[in-house]
């Protein structure tokens, strides 16, 4: 144990060292730079006047835009400007927009990173949307240049769960027997930017539904599900075999066509 | 020892600010000679991992196939056609991991563009059940390893008049196939918990399931815009068609049947014969219609004041159908028979959906600073539902064997009104140096009807019911409250803060007191209280700590109370169960970000996340159930624990310059939960996440020319899972290679 120790210190010591010593080296001998992610090389910002040639329609609503809060104070980029997420846009702007000249959150979110700091953390998680593996991104789910970012908030026209159904059509209805959760929203039951458990739940196990369905107990001991008829169900002994929703049992949380008690 | 541990790290520190400092001083004048953008260009690539353990575990966890792929990574075109006219080619062809894109687009300078194009991805899926750890129970799947194919093909042109007018109009017809995982597992008696031990259950839902999905969609959208005077007018017309059938095959009580005569006793029966098995599977159909137009104003009358106003009108006209059959494994005196029944055979039937919806926005600019907001969204909603089934039992006599069918033709049916008012209002002002504050409030008020017609028989029952009609009063109060603000105290320092409120109070009575005197109520309220905090510190330009603090707690009650009687003097109404805590929640994200670019040849990127997340519900304090009978004592705070979702993530990035021909690339991930118990496996299913992975990189980037560049990676997966009992764990190397080369 007090070999690894010592081969653990060591290593950070002067494999450090070394590295640092590398580092001094090119920098030295190499005169060129390599930028960290999502920067554009040799880019100069030019400030919004010069987006709104080609992208008038995102420069004149971004007033209304969640992001129009946030006064991002950077001198060289001025108050919430376009080149505070996308980069300085010099190059984007003399080439006329061509790809790869501007950072582009449609592409990468490592603009969106630099702010929510916690999403990549979300996102890294075994169960969440493939963002971090380019095949979903987060202009697909949030309009950030106009309105609330969280599209279906407040007044907007559309609703919150138009975000999801608009891919996961199955669960979108209309069902004879819907479930009143569809109405607080599907992140009431699922964490879109990641989640430890399987499907984004925010909860594996019965406490997902039993936030909201769990009723005054009536007798000791007893688990007082409950929500359509409010006679007293005792769920202990169904509970101890899994979830609301496991086989034979609540089959259909999004809504059902057949059964009132989401059974299928 | 520690004396001189401590010193080096002194010194290694005092080095490291030395050179923080030199560095610092050096960035700003070093040119920016990287690595160039192509205008036109391709790149291929390959990766090959080699996995021990678990492979369909590492295509999920990875969202790479297995055997590993190869193909165009990338490819774009641009080209000018004539001085107003350019061409853009977009394309991907990956094997392997089934990505794929075409894409050619048409633009002509102030006249518009034409555009067609396809893409498709593969999502990786693996089919694990429960692990139940008193046995170390794992029921996999054959094959464990599933995919869903997800693309879409789309046309489109826009067209821009010397008028002004813009008109777009768009094809999309995608389509999601394949199969996936589902969280609907089965039952098993294979846990080792004693039998016959009644009310403790010695069930357990652990056995796989999976979902064959075919959907696809189909839209048509077609917009317009038009600017008169001081006003905007967006017309947006749009049809969508859904066509889905989706299946879900499970099974319960795998490789179990029960013994022929039943015995007197089960407490010593082997659990293959303390159920019967059970193989089903459930389709899904439904092909629907929708069809939205909406129309959005925007009038700028002066500087300081705009109007929005949109309608919006919706219809849906849906159709469905259905299937269950079950294949039940029934003992009997002749052998075990498989009865076949099917509780919603030919399940069919049909809604329809008009939704009016309607907004409108005041933008108003007092002075140069201050924006405020007020708007109100108005929906109506009317939602009608009916449908049929036949129930198919089948009544096995266990003497000979013999299966009698008896089939049930129901019906049923659904009518639910909503209407809907918002009014939102939003404050921002950033006329203090470096301050930025808003605040925010929105309040929903929902009423709305339902009449549910549950399945019955109208042969037998030509008077629906008590037990089959319910008629709810609905009514939903929604309001969420934010006030935030944007400091930048200096140049080295800023903080953004924001504190929110949710607050929310369904309720749904039944109004129509029945004969047989039930009226219920339900009422289920929340709030959330939550504070965001930001701060950025850039001690020097080139590097900065960005700290983000998110906090949420929230309470839910519910109340559910039956009122019996009929309301008469003889007969009072008598409510029960009283309001209760349902729930309380707690999650706390701390998180951190370091950039740093000490020089224009090296970056680092660090970032860490740390959350504390837990669900509880009013139990563990159910106590203890009493003796009675046959039944023993025992302690149902065991069956509902509370959920921790608490995870550690972490990432780190670091890029230098090598040579004047090679970068290279340092990344490696880390993740952790520890959320897993198994103790709780006596009592209940014990679902927490516990897991730990890494992942490291290192990769180079070498300019082979001016016009070709090339890139290598290898790489160290390793993944632990506690929850699957170690079953889905995997590790290996992989090393990917890939070749970009300007057209």
């Amino acid at each position: 144990m007090i070999t690894k120790k010592h081969w653990t210190r060591n290593t950070v010591i002067f494999g450090g060292i070394a590295l640092w010593g590398l580092l001094l080296i090119s920098c030295v001998t190499v005169n060129r730079a390599v930028l960290a992610p999502p920067n554009v090389a040799g880019a100069k910002f030019v400030g919004t006047k010069e987006c709104v040639e080609c992208h008038r329609d995102q420069v004149d609503h971004f007033a209304s835009s969640t992001h129009a809060k946030l006064a991002l104070a950077d001198a060289s980029v001025g108050d919430t400007g376009c080149e505070a997420c996308h980069g300085a846009g010099s190059i984007h702007v003399k080439s006329g927009g061509a790809k790869g000249t501007i950072v582009n959150p449609r592409t990468s979110p490592e603009a969106c990173f630099a702010c929510h700091l916690e999403k990549r953390g979300e996102f890294s998680l075994p169960n969440t949307h493939p963002v971090l593996a380019g095949k979903v991104t987060c202009v697909d789910c949030h309009d950030v240049h106009a309105g609330d970012a969280i599209k279906g908030n407040g007044a907007a026209m559309e609703s919150q769960n138009e975000t999801c159904t608009k891919c996961h059509s199955a669960q979108k209805g209309p069902f004879v027997y819907e479930h009143g959760a569809m109405k607080e929203g599907c992140v009431a039951c699922h964490s879109p930017h990641g989640s430890v458990n399987a499907k984004m739940l925010v909860a594996r196990d019965a406490n997902l539904c039993l936030r909201c369905h769990l009723e005054a107990p009536t007798a000791t001991g007893m688990i007082n599900a409950n929500a359509v008829r409010h006679t007293p169900e005792d769920h202990a002994t169904r509970l101890m075999q899994g979830t609301c929703w496991s086989a034979g049992c609540h089959e259909a949380p999004h809504g059902s066509n057949a059964n009132n008690h989401v059974r299928r | 020892m520690q004396a001189k541990y401590l010193t080096s790290l002194r010194d290694v520190s005092l080095i490291a600010s030395a050179f923080l400092v030199f560095t610092g001083a050096q960035a700003a004048a070093l040119p920016n000679d990287v690595f160039p953008t192509f205008e036109s260009y391709v790149k291929i690539s390959g990766q090959a991992p080699a996995i021990t353990g678990n492979e369909a575990a590492f295509q999920r966890r990875l969202q790479q196939p297995q055997n590993g792929g190869a193909g165009i990574e990338d490819l774009h075109v641009t080209k000018d056609i004539n001085k107003e006219v350019t061409l853009d080619i977009d394309g991907r062809a990956l094997f392997g991991a089934q990505d794929f894109l075409g894409k050619l687009r048409l633009s002509k300078t102030e006249v518009g563009s034409v555009e067609v194009g396809y893409k498709s991805f593969r999502t990786f899926y693996d089919t694990i059940g429960g692990f139940f750890p008193l046995n170390n129970q794992w029921n996999a799947m054959n094959p464990e390893a599933l995919h869903v194919d997800r693309g879409e093909f789309w046309a489109a042109a826009k067209w821009a008049l010397p008028s002004g007018a813009e008109f777009e109009i768009k094809y999309t017809n995608g389509f999601r196939k394949g199969q996936k995982d589902n969280t609907i597992w089965g039952d098993s008696d294979y846990t080792g918990l004693p039998n016959n031990n009644l009310p403790i259950s010695q069930v357990r839902k652990m056995i796989p399931s999976y979902r064959d999905l075919d959907e696809k969609l189909k839209t048509l959208e077609a917009s317009g815009k038009y600017t008169m005077g001081k006003t905007t007018l967006r017309l947006i017309v749009a049809d969508e068609r859904t066509d889905n059938t989706d299946t879900r095959y499970g099974t319960r009580f795998p490789g179990e049947v029960k013994l022929f005569p039943a015995p007197s006793a089960t407490a010593l029966l082997s659990p293959a014969n303390m159920n019967n098995q059970v193989k089903y599977y459930q389709t899904d159909g439904l092909t629907s219609k929708m069809f939205t137009a909406t129309a959005k104003t925007e009038t700028i009358f002066t500087e300081k004041f705009t109007m929005n106003v949109g309608l919006n009108y919706q219809t849906v006209d849906s159709d469905f159908t259905g299937d269950r059959p079950l294949w039940t494994s029934t003992p009997t005196a002749v052998g075990v028979v498989i009865a076949p029944s099917n509780n919603y055979l030919n399940l069919a039937g049909g809604s329809e959906v008009k939704v009016y919806t309607g907004n409108i926005s005041f933008d108003f600019k007092p002075v140069k600073d201050a924006l405020i907001q007020l708007a109100l969204r108005g929906e109506d909603k009317y939602t009608k539902s009916s449908g049929s089934l036949t129930a198919v039992t089948a009544a096995v006599n266990t003497a000979t064997g013999v299966i009698t069918m008896t089939n049930s033709n129901q019906i049923f049916s659904s009518r639910v009104k909503e209407d809907s008012l918002t009014p939102t209002l939003d404050l921002r002002y950033s006329g203090f140096k470096d301050l930025a504050l808003y605040a925010a409030a929105s309040v929903k008020n929902v009423n709305g009807d339902e009449r549910y017609v549950t399945p019955y028989n109208p042969i037998t029952s030509p008077v629906i019911a008590n037990g089959n009609l319910a008629y709810n009063s609905t009514s939903e109060d929604r309001s969420r409250f934010t006030v935030g603000a944007n400091w930048h105290t200096s140049s080295a320092i800023t903080l953004r803060g924001e504190v929110f409120h949710k607050e929310n109070t369904n309720n749904a009575v039944g109004y129509i007191a029945r004969s047989d005197g039930y009226v219920d109520n339900y009422d289920l309220g929340y709030k959330y209280n939550g504070a965001k905090v930001t701060v950025i510190v850039k001690p020097i330009s080139t590097l900065s700590f960005t700290t983000r603090y998110v906090v949420q707690k929230g309470k839910a009650t519910v109340t559910g109370i039956q009122v019996t009687g009929t309301g008469s003097v003889s007969s009072p109404y008598v409510a029960s169960n009283p309001e209760s805590d349902s729930m309380d929640m707690s999650n706390q994200m701390i998180s951190e970000t370091i950039d740093w670019s000490p020089t224009a040849q090296f970056y680092l990127q660090a970032n860490a996340n740390v959350v504390f997340n837990v669900i509880s519900t009013v139990y563990p304090r159910a106590g203890v159930v009493p003796a009675a009978g046959a039944n023993q004592s025992w302690d149902a705070n065991g069956v509902l624990q509370n959920s921790n979702n608490n995870y550690v993530t972490a990432s780190f990035l670091a890029g230098a310059v090598l040579t004047k021909a090679d970068d290279v690339q340092f990344q490696y991930t880390y993740y952790r939960a520890d959320n897993y118990n198994p103790q709780l496996a006596n009592l209940t299913m014990a679902y927490g996440a516990g897991a730990k992975e890494s992942v490291v990189t290192l990769a180079v980037k070498h300019k082979f020319s001016d016009r070709c560049f090339g890139r290598a990676k290898v790489g160290y997966f390793d993944s632990k899972n506690d929850t699957t009992g170690g079953n889905t764990n995997f590790r290996g190397p992989m090393a990917y290679v890939s070749m970009e080369y300007a057209l």
